[in-house]
């Protein structure tokens, strides 16, 4: 079950393997999650981060958590965080590590490496197989999840897992999706881009020759997604309301495909609006639709035909449509075509 | 000789001769130097005898002796004036209103200073003493109760004093008027009047006093010399022991006597009815008040006008007894010595228990004066009046009225007091009284003034006003709650009764406590009028108060004595019934104090005392004494007295009696029901009417004494009853106190009560359902508007007892006066009140019905005058009331105004809303139930009114109950004012409670918001499930593991399970590429 190729990142267990790369930046901006509570931690992360994070977590000092943290625990904080702190993060990412010390898909184990049938997404057979995606910075882990590195001849070849639990276009992958239209060398605009975990998949998928307009209003995730940018050339980071492409037009030009994770009521209505600013005719959407964020009453595949009868009405064609379930709860993918090309008529 | 130095006499020179030939020189000669006495008479024999011939022929003696008797207070000649010219002239009318003004015009005076009142009381004595000859007895008392007036009066005078003065002068001239047959209306609104003010209530007493006297110029005679040394036979004796009581307690006590005297004598001369009302008041005041009060209210019941004084001085005896312990063995006799006794205590403990003795005598007297109508009322006022030392009345009463059989009966039934249990129960009740003489003092004035409003006005007395005596009362109530709470304790049944009584009494004693809010609210139901009296007698204190009660008993009985020869008699007899349940009362009350013994005794001797009376007097006690049975020793007594009783009953009453002992014994409920059935049976056909009702409150209070709490209830009843009053009067605390304590007692004997009043089956069945339920349909049943008379007369039985007895006198004065077509009104509501009695049985139902009844009674009488009288009667309750809580007042007014308006005219209708209200209080609380058993009492006629005011006050215990009852009751009864106010408060509550249903009706359907609406979409049948089971290739991906990890989670633990896995922790196993997502056919 080894893998062919040994994983690169000493630590592969930790998704927020920090000490790995060393880099505070990095592990700041891989591991932001979209959420704020989250970009928190991932701030306070260096050094407080480590209890702040958890002692956040517990005190509720709320999003500064770390800081917070710090001052409002004072003495508390203060034995914790030299023993605490370390401890905490053995837990918690130590598991892995404690686990698989390093090289958690097997340091030093054979894994193999196969593309998966959308471009730009390979699958790692091992003991347990994963989703990968090909590391655009070697030696680099943007918010923690394990590297496996690949020797074909002299080349080293690093691939980073996806989680479906973390990204929802790796569930859509996982699942089963016909098409995500991303592929090398695509420009992407993904609105909803948070702490740019799932940006740096795209970013790794896209390649050097693709690019990604990473558009987040949140300026606690767009700090991280900020500094998973700054790792990848491919990404242009927007911390803008995706609802006035207006404010971001001069930065964007025609996109292939927009890939939308936007928890908004009016997410549709914000797609188009890109879609008709920035997507090209014939391109592509895929909006990740979340149920109770447009009616947590209404039953989730009746929002999810709501949503798609609405984008119809958008220029926006639905192609097909697939449940995220069990990665998340009351999902569905929906990939479709903007304005479609007058098909080429039989 | 101060009096002497003051003006120059006739009497001098004899007086000095006198002194010379004694060989008083030193005497003689300061005697000379400060009146300036011309020596040249010195030579002459002088003997008493000469000097009292003298004296009686000069004219001047008048002067002297008001002079004398104005020590304090200047007004005491134009009383002298009055007195004399009544006793001179029987000229009731002019003569009474002469007397009357001069009377207002003192206690006025004395309103004004305290002191004053006290002298005006003094002087009444005075006066009184010195046609009797006996001046010094006068002189002392007088001097006695100056001082003990001025100390009591201070309390009084306070309250009464001021509002009295002007009120006094109105009620005064009201009283004028309603000395004239019609009049009577007018005079029960001014005591209406001065019963909304303590102090008034004196002044108007004795006005009402030197009216009645003035009435009965015989009667005048020897109810003056009675009064002042109580009847110069007895005089001596009971002048001392009247003194000593005077000044002991005082004159609290004798204010408060004076004052239900007065208004007691004024409704009589007035009213009859409203004298028998507040007689019944007072008698269940004294009952409240101790056991002397009721043995007083017994033997005066038995004794009626004449007897009723025999009767009362044995009460007043008996109450002696209990503190001095002599009991004694003759009437006179014994009453001297309880007097003395009774004096003393009362001084010491509680100068009330005097009082209330005293007043009991005035209300006997008043009773009796009723009862006799005109002369004997007046001479029982007048005696009352002085009485109002206490016992002096009662030996007046017994010297000055022949005490024919009653007089015997009184002697019997001191003695049975006495001997059986009387020193006991009066000992208890003493003690009681000493606890609660503080609060007590102000009970009994609240007693007192219960008669009227006195229960109310009562428990104001110690405040100020009525309100202020509420408060006091409330205050006061508790302690003597406490203390019926201790003699309920003996049994329990008897304990809720108990704790009615004591919540009335509280006030005084915690048995005398009961009794007196029984009494209270017996004179408060017994007439506006009586009110004012009742609400001077507060004033004055408590004492007074339960003197009245037991002057009423006596009086009652009397009346029942006399009644039996004559129509007006009848009337008296019910009257004495009345009393009788007052005096009932009153042993149920001792009962509660623990003292069955006394409670028996008591019944016994009214059974004894008002052989004809006995038999609605028999059902009270019966009430009272089946209370007493259940509590156990009380039994035996209550058989002696029903044996007695029915002896003495040998006529159709006596009957009654002789059945209510016989009940009582079997069951005390049954024997009330009896003693009721066979009053109303005795009552001429008027009275037949009212004797069905009687029967059917009689009924009632069966089933309540029957059941084991039932007795009690029964008991509680006619104490709740008065509670009723007092709490509406009192209103929060009282009517909270009262009402729960005695809520049960209150209810049932506010559902005894209103079911004797009204309906009083309806109350009755709400709180004692059958029972009550069965009198009101009786009473609706009977004819409507004659039956409304009828139901006046239900009701007035539901007020019960006092009221009956007040009613019966007001009844039959007007009745002879009047009408006989009135007379018939009269005498249903004569026989309502007699009625009222049976469901008094209960004891505390008496003073509600009292009241209610005397209201009622008064409406019916001169329905217009006498409704207006009454509304303002009420008015004043109402105020009173109001005094205590805000919401009692506007009932009051309400009330007053219904009554003015509402008047007779639905007396069918009162009766309505009176059952209306009756059951609704019931239900909803015994305190309320009161209320709206004394609302619906007092709705049946104008009275209702009051009796609404007295049941609103105590509604306020629970306020918006009350109120609601209240306007209840308003709205049922046809009367516009009382609904108008009724129908404010309750559209108050309306309001309060439509606001609520509004807003939920007015809430449109609100369509949340929504914006998917999932019935206007439809779903495509591959998409309808977005499960992971329901996606193609399921089996067997990758994620498969994790949905059974995260299919059954939810929340935070999916959550919690999702984080987990998003740390790579996860391992699902191989990933397949197949597609599985649902195309839409787009192509």
């Amino acid at each position: 079950m080894r893998p062919e190729f040994s994983p690169r990142g000493g630590d592969r267990g930790g998704f927020r393997g920090r000490g790995s790369s060393g880099d505070r930046g990095g592990g700041r901006g891989g591991f932001g999650d979209r959420g704020g509570g989250r970009g928190g931690f991932g701030g306070g992360r260096g050094g407080r981060g480590g209890f702040g994070d958890r002692g956040g977590g517990r005190g509720g000092f709320g999003d500064r958590g770390g800081r917070g943290g710090f001052r409002g625990r004072g003495g508390g904080g203060g034995f914790r965080s030299p023993g605490g702190d370390g401890g905490f993060r053995g837990r918690g990412r130590g598991t892995p590590r404690g686990r698989g010390g390093r090289g958690g898909f097997g340091a030093g184990r054979k894994v193999t490496v196969e593309p998966h049938r959308h471009e730009g997404v390979f699958i790692c057979r091992g003991k347990e197989d994963a989703l990968v995606t090909k590391n655009m910075v070697i030696g680099e882990s943007v918010y923690g999840e394990k590297r496996m590195s690949v020797e074909q001849g002299e080349t080293k070849i690093e691939y980073r897992a996806w989680n479906p639990f973390r990204s929802k276009l790796a569930a859509a992958i996982l699942g089963g999706v016909d098409q995500i239209h991303i592929k090398p060398g695509a420009k992407v605009m993904y609105l909803g881009a948070a702490s740019g975990t799932t940006v740096s998949h795209v970013s790794d998928i896209v390649g050097p020759e693709g690019l990604v307009y990473a558009v987040e209003f949140s300026h606690r995730s767009g700090r991280d997604l900020l500094n998973v940018a700054k790792k990848r050339t491919n990404i242009i980071p927007i911390i803008e309301d995706a609802r006035h492409p207006h404010k971001y037009r001069m930065l964007v030009g025609m996109v292939d495909v927009i890939f939308a994770d936007v928890a908004q009521p009016d997410q549709t209505r914000i797609v188009a609006l890109n879609a008709h600013n920035f997507l090209k005719n014939g391109g592509h959407f895929v909006i990740s639709i979340k149920a109770n964020c447009i009616d947590s009453t209404a039953a989730p595949e009746a929002v999810f035909a709501a949503e798609v009868k609405k984008m119809g009405s958008e220029n926006m064609k639905p192609q097909e449509q697939l449940t995220l379930e069990p990665y998340e709860r009351d999902h569905a993918i929906v990939v479709g075509i903007y304005r479609p090309p007058p098909k080429n008529k039989k | 000789m101060a009096e002497q130095s003051s003006v120059p006499s006739d009497l001098y020179k004899h007086v000095y001769s006198f002194l010379l030939q004694n060989k008083f020189t030193k005497a003689a000669q300061q005697f000379s130097k400060q009146a300036k006495v011309p020596p040249q008479d010195d030579t002459e024999d002088v003997g008493l005898l000469d000097i009292f011939n003298v004296y009686v022929k000069s004219p001047e003696a008048k002067k002297h002796k008001a002079i004398a008797s104005n020590l304090q207070a200047s007004d005491g000649p134009t009383a002298k004036k009055a007195k004399k010219a009544e006793s001179s002239s029987e000229e009731s009318s002019s003569d009474e209103e002469d007397d009357k003004a001069k009377p207002t015009a003192k206690a006025t005076p004395s309103a004004k200073a305290k002191a004053a009142k006290a002298t005006p009381s003094a002087k009444a004595k005075a006066a009184k003493a010195t046609p009797s000859a006996k001046a010094k007895a006068a002189k002392a008392t007088p001097s006695a109760k100056a001082k003990a007036a001025k100390a009591t009066p201070p309390a009084k005078a306070a309250e009464s004093s001021s509002s009295e003065e002007s009120s006094d002068e109105e009620e005064v001239t009201v009283k004028k008027p309603a000395a004239k047959p019609p009049v009577k209306p007018l005079a029960v609104t001014p005591a209406a009047k001065p019963p909304v003010k303590p102090l008034a209530v004196t002044p108007a007493a004795r006005k009402k006093d030197s009216s009645s006297s003035s009435e009965s110029s015989e009667d005048e005679a020897p109810t003056k010399v009675s009064a002042t040394t109580k009847a110069t036979p007895p005089a001596k004796a009971q002048p001392a022991k009247a003194t000593p009581p005077a000044k002991a307690q005082a004159a609290k006590a004798t204010p408060p006597a004076k004052a239900a005297e007065s208004s007691s004598s004024e409704e009589s001369s007035d009213e009859e009815e409203v004298t028998v009302k507040k007689p019944a008041a007072k008698a269940p005041v004294k009952p409240l008040a101790v056991t002397p009060a009721a043995r007083k209210k017994d033997s005066s019941s038995s004794s009626e006008s004449s007897e009723d004084e025999a009767p009362t001085k044995v009460p007043t005896t008996t109450k002696s007894t209990p503190l001095a312990k002599a009991q004694a063995a003759k009437a006179t006799p014994p009453a001297k010595a309880q007097a003395a006794k009774a004096t003393p205590p009362a001084k010491a403990q509680a100068a009330k228990a005097t009082p209330p003795a005293k007043a009991a005598e005035s209300s006997s007297s008043e009773e009796s004066s009723d009862e006799e109508e005109v002369t004997v009322k007046k001479p029982a006022a007048k005696p009352p009046v002085k009485p109002l030392a206490v016992t002096p009345a009662a030996r007046k009463k017994d010297s000055s009225s022949s005490s024919e059989s009653s007089e015997d009966e009184a002697p019997t039934k001191v003695p049975t007091t006495k001997g059986k249990a009387a020193s006991t129960t009066p000992r208890p009740a003493v003690p009681s009284k000493a606890a609660a003489k503080a609060a007590e003092t102000s009970s009994c004035s609240d007693d007192d003034s219960s008669e009227d409003e006195a229960p109310a006005k009562t428990l104001t007395k110690a405040p100020v006003t009525t309100p202020k005596a509420k408060p006091g009362l409330f205050s006061a109530v508790p302690p003597p709650e406490a203390a019926a709470k201790k003699t309920p304790t003996p049994t329990a049944t008897i304990a809720a009764p108990v704790k009615t009584k004591p919540a009335k009494t509280l006030t005084p004693k915690p048995a005398a406590a009961a009794k007196k809010p029984e009494s209270s609210s017996e004179s408060s139901d017994s007439s506006s009028e009586d009110e004012k009296e009742a609400k001077k007698p507060v004033a004055k204190v408590t004492p007074a108060k339960v003197t009245p009660a037991k002057a009423n008993v006596t009086k009652p009985t009397a009346p029942a004595q006399s009644s039996s020869s004559d129509d007006s008699s009848s009337e008296e007899e019910e009257k004495s019934s009345k009393t009788v349940k007052v005096a009932p009362v009153k042993a149920t009350v001792t009962l509660a104090q623990g003292k069955e013994v006394p409670a028996k005794t008591v019944s016994i001797a009214r059974v004894k005392a008002s052989v004809k009376v006995a038999e609605q007097d028999s059902k009270k006690p019966v009430a009272k004494v089946t209370l007493a049975k259940a509590a156990v020793a009380k039994k035996p007594p209550a058989k002696t007295a029903d044996s007695s009783s029915s002896e003495s009953d040998s006529s159709s009453e006596d009957e009654a009696p002789a059945k209510v002992v016989a009940t009582k014994k079997p069951a005390t409920a049954k024997a009330p029901a009896k003693a009721a059935a066979k009053s109303s049976s005795e009552s001429s056909s008027e009275d037949d009417e009212p004797t069905a009702k009687k029967a059917t409150p009689a009924p009632v209070a069966k089933p309540v004494t029957k059941a084991a709490t039932l007795a009690t209830p029964s008991a509680g009843s006619k104490p709740a009853t008065l509670c009723n009053e007092t709490c509406r009067q009192k209103p929060a605390a009282d009517s909270s106190s009262e009402s729960d304590s005695s809520d049960s007692e209150d209810e049932a004997a506010s559902n005894k009560k209103t079911a004797a009043a009204k309906k009083t089956a309806a109350p009755a069945a709400v709180k004692s359902p059958a029972a009550s339920k069965a009198p009101v349909k009786a009473a609706q049943s009977s004819s409507e508007e004659s039956s409304s008379e009828e139901e006046v007369a239900n009701k007035t039985a539901v007020k019960p007892v006092t009221s009956k007895a007040k009613t019966a006198p007001a009844a039959k004065p007007k009745a002879a006066k009047e009408d006989s077509s009135s007379s018939e009104d009269s005498s249903e509501e004569e026989h309502k009140k007699s009625t009222p009695k049976p469901a008094p049985v209960k004891t505390v139902t008496p003073a509600t019905a009292k009241k209610a009844a005397a209201s009622s009674s008064d409406s019916e009488d001169s329905s217009d005058s006498e409704m207006e009288t009454d509304a303002v009667k009420t008015a004043t309750a109402k105020p009173a009331l109001t005094n205590g809580k805000s919401t009692t007042p506007t009932a009051a007014t309400q009330s007053k105004a219904a009554e003015s308006s509402s008047s007779e005219d639905s007396s069918s209708d009162e009766e309505a809303s009176k059952k209306t209200p009756a059951t609704k209080p019931k239900p909803a609380a015994a305190a309320t139930p009161k209320a709206k058993q004394a609302s619906s009492s007092s709705e049946d006629s104008s009275d209702e009114e009051e009796a609404k005011v007295p049941a609103t006050a105590p509604t306020p215990v629970s306020n918006g109950t009350g109120n609601n009852k209240r306007k209840k009751k308003g709205k049922d009864s046809s009367e516009g004012e009382e609904e108008g106010e009724e129908v404010t408060t309750p559209k108050n509550k309306k309001a309060a409670m439509t606001p609520q249903t509004f807003p939920k009706v007015s809430k449109k359907i609100n369509v949340p918001f929504r914006r998917i609406r999932e019935e206007d979409i439809e779903v495509d049948n591959r998409l309808a499930d977005n499960s992971f089971d329901a996606k193609h290739g399921a089996d067997g991906d990758w994620g498969q593991k994790a949905n059974e990890m995260l299919r059954f989670t939810k929340g935070k633990s999916f959550r919690h399970e999702k984080t987990k896995k998003k740390r790579g922790s996860y391992r699902g196993g191989a990933i397949s590429q197949s597609v599985n997502s649902i195309k839409f056919d787009s192509d």
